[in-house]
């Protein structure tokens, strides 16, 4: 270890970072799993709770998941005393202006809807970004809230009873459709739960 | 130097966006409105005190000819803590920040610093060193997030100074994080030309 | 075929690394004023955004993600980077010293580079398959490229003009930039 530049010195001084950066880095991980796997567990149910009437299950463990088109989403019933008060679904649609929008879409039991909240998007701030509150006003909310479980709903530009976005009939035509798939999903599996209890 | 003055240098003379015009991804990247701005900003700062303390503290063992990776795994560790400390207690400003977290890593300012500064000076010197340069670049970020916000969305910090439909909404996108970073850089010139 | 189709023109105009998700900015301004600097980065660039993405890819679905170790995500990568680079350097100056000579000290600049660890970690987001993502490297790069040489050639414009004082330099560089930008946004939306 005569020259301060040999080898031996590099090599140890480079595996001395590693190994302490690992170990570092490893207790961090530790310390941060729980609270990382909660974080994203709650947001979904305070979303639940917002939305839903009152439930006393846990819908994040009694999730199920649904195919439809190649994607899988997630159903979250919700039950009071084991009969179903209304479910929730995570939907998708892959045909944003940005890229994927994903939206939870509530039901009631017989398959109306409840309400939705878009949980994630990438579309243009200003435009397709206001979505939430565009939808959520009248009298967009009226078209969509309380519609039939067919989930046919269009927007105006393409005959249907929804207006879109002025500007952003993209992003609008996407929501839709992830309110649709939600509607067709939750359909099928409210019908094979008559069939199981039948 | 005083301890006073290096943290001044960071903030004014060295400032690392306006004059040395290092870190300039994250600088367009997050600066769509002055709260995201100033997050990535403080996130940077942490990083870059910790990172400075850590080089300066270990410059005497280690060889020249390792010293760039040796930073890199130094930068890499803090970088990964700050990410993981996001995730689990700021998910939301994870989300909002999006891949610029991790890429603090290639930061040029922090490697800058390392080598131009850390490696050189004395533990305490450092750390003011990566208060000062972290406080420069989150006034930068804030000052221009916020300059975009305003003009393009009509608030600040999330209150509202005039109806966003009178917004031109360029300056909340690509385009305008190019030009507004490009007109303040030649503001700045010509302040201090005159001085 | 039409996917890939899709991943390349999408990653060159709509998603353009420089002009829409402001990666690789630091080179983007620093180098291009040469042409054949521009061309040269750019392909260097390119040859070491393929590799890393590979190893990387390799990296993550072998070791990483199957022992859990998804958070050494960031350090690991730029470790293999930061090796890709020191690699290439080496052979490099074997091979084609002019080469070497005339990138200089933006070789070694490359591993700070940005993009390069960027679109590493966006593959892996995305979890795209291996071809995929490789093709999405390689088309990245082309169009990190492309800004290059098309800024190149307005920066050797500008040198001729009279820009006013303190909008010379960085910049009025950085106006052109964003009506680049401006004309790259045309391209969003397109989709096969």
């Amino acid at each position: 270890m005569s020259r301060p530049d040999s080898v031996w010195r590099m090599i140890a001084v480079l595996g001395s970072a590693a190994l302490i950066s690992g170990v570092l880095l490893g207790y961090f991980h530790d310390l941060t799993a729980t609270p990382i796997a909660q974080a994203s567990a709650r947001r979904l149910s305070e979303s639940l709770r917002e939305m839903m009437p009152s439930f006393s299950n846990d819908p994040l463990t009694d999730a199920v998941g649904a195919c439809v088109d190649g994607d899988s989403l997630r159903i979250y019933p919700c039950m009071d005393d084991g009969s179903l008060v209304g479910a929730a679904v995570e939907s998708v649609s892959h045909n944003g202006f940005g890229g994927d929008i994903r939206v939870l879409v509530c039901f009631t039991p017989d398959g109306a809807v409840a309400g939705f909240r878009v949980i994630e998007h990438s579309e243009t701030p200003g435009l397709g970004a206001k979505m939430e509150d565009w939808f959520s006003g009248e009298p967009r909310r009226s078209a969509i809230v309380g519609s039939g479980g067919g989930g046919n709903l269009k927007v105006s530009a393409d005959g249907g009873s929804v207006d879109a976005i002025t500007g952003a009939t993209i992003t609008s035509r996407a929501f839709v459709e992830a309110v649709n798939r939600a509607c067709s999903v939750f359909n099928r599996y409210r019908n094979e739960q008559a069939e199981d209890y039948s | 130097m005083s301890k006073l003055k290096i943290i001044l240098n960071g903030l004014i003379n060295e400032n690392p966006t306006f004059v040395l015009l290092l870190g300039m991804c994250p600088t367009l990247g997050t600066t769509a409105s002055a709260m995201t701005g100033m997050s990535m900003g403080l996130a940077t700062m942490c990083v870059l005190i910790c990172s400075n303390c850590a080089v300066s503290s270990i410059k005497s063992i280690v060889p020249a000819k390792v010293r760039i990776p040796v930073y890199i795994v130094v930068i890499a560790t803090f970088v990964t803590i700050l990410q993981l400390v996001l995730k689990a207690y700021m998910p939301a400003l994870d989300a909002a920040l999006g891949i610029f977290i991790p890429l603090i890593v290639v930061n040029c300012i922090l490697l800058g610093r390392a080598e131009a500064f850390a490696s050189r000076n004395n533990v305490v010197d450092s750390i003011l060193d990566g208060l000062g340069i972290g406080l420069g670049f989150s006034m930068a970020l804030t000052m221009l997030g916020g300059l975009r916000e305003l003009l393009g969305a009509g608030t600040v910090f999330g209150m509202m100074v005039y109806p966003d439909s009178f917004a031109p909404l360029v300056f909340v996108l690509a385009p305008g994080a190019f030009i507004v970073l490009g007109m303040m850089i030649a503001l700045l010139n010509r302040i201090r030309k005159r001085c | 075929m039409l996917t890939y189709i899709s991943i390349v023109v999408t990653a060159i105009f709509v998603n353009n690394i420089v002009f829409a998700q402001f990666l690789g900015i630091c080179p983007f301004i620093g180098v291009s004023r040469n042409m054949s600097s521009a061309v040269g980065m750019g392909l260097a660039v390119t040859f070491v955004m393929a590799l890393s993405t590979s190893v990387t890819w390799i990296l993550q679905t072998c070791i990483l993600h199957p022992f859990g170790l998804d958070y050494m995500q960031t350090i690991a990568f730029i470790l293999v980077i930061a090796a890709l680079v020191q690699m290439l350097e080496i052979v490099l100056r074997k091979i084609h010293p002019v080469l070497y000579a005339s990138l200089g000290v933006y070789l070694p600049l490359i591993t700070t580079n940005c993009a390069v660890l960027g679109v590493a970690l966006i593959t892996v987001q995305h979890n795209m398959p291996f071809l995929q993502s490789l093709v999405h490297a390689v088309a990245t790069a082309l169009g990190f490229m492309m800004a290059l040489v098309l800024f190149a050639g307005i920066r050797r414009q500008l040198d001729l003009v009279d820009v006013p004082g303190p909008m010379r330099g960085v910049p009025i560089a950085l106006i052109c930039a964003g009506l680049l930008a401006m004309a790259f946004m045309g391209f969003a939306g397109i989709k096969f």
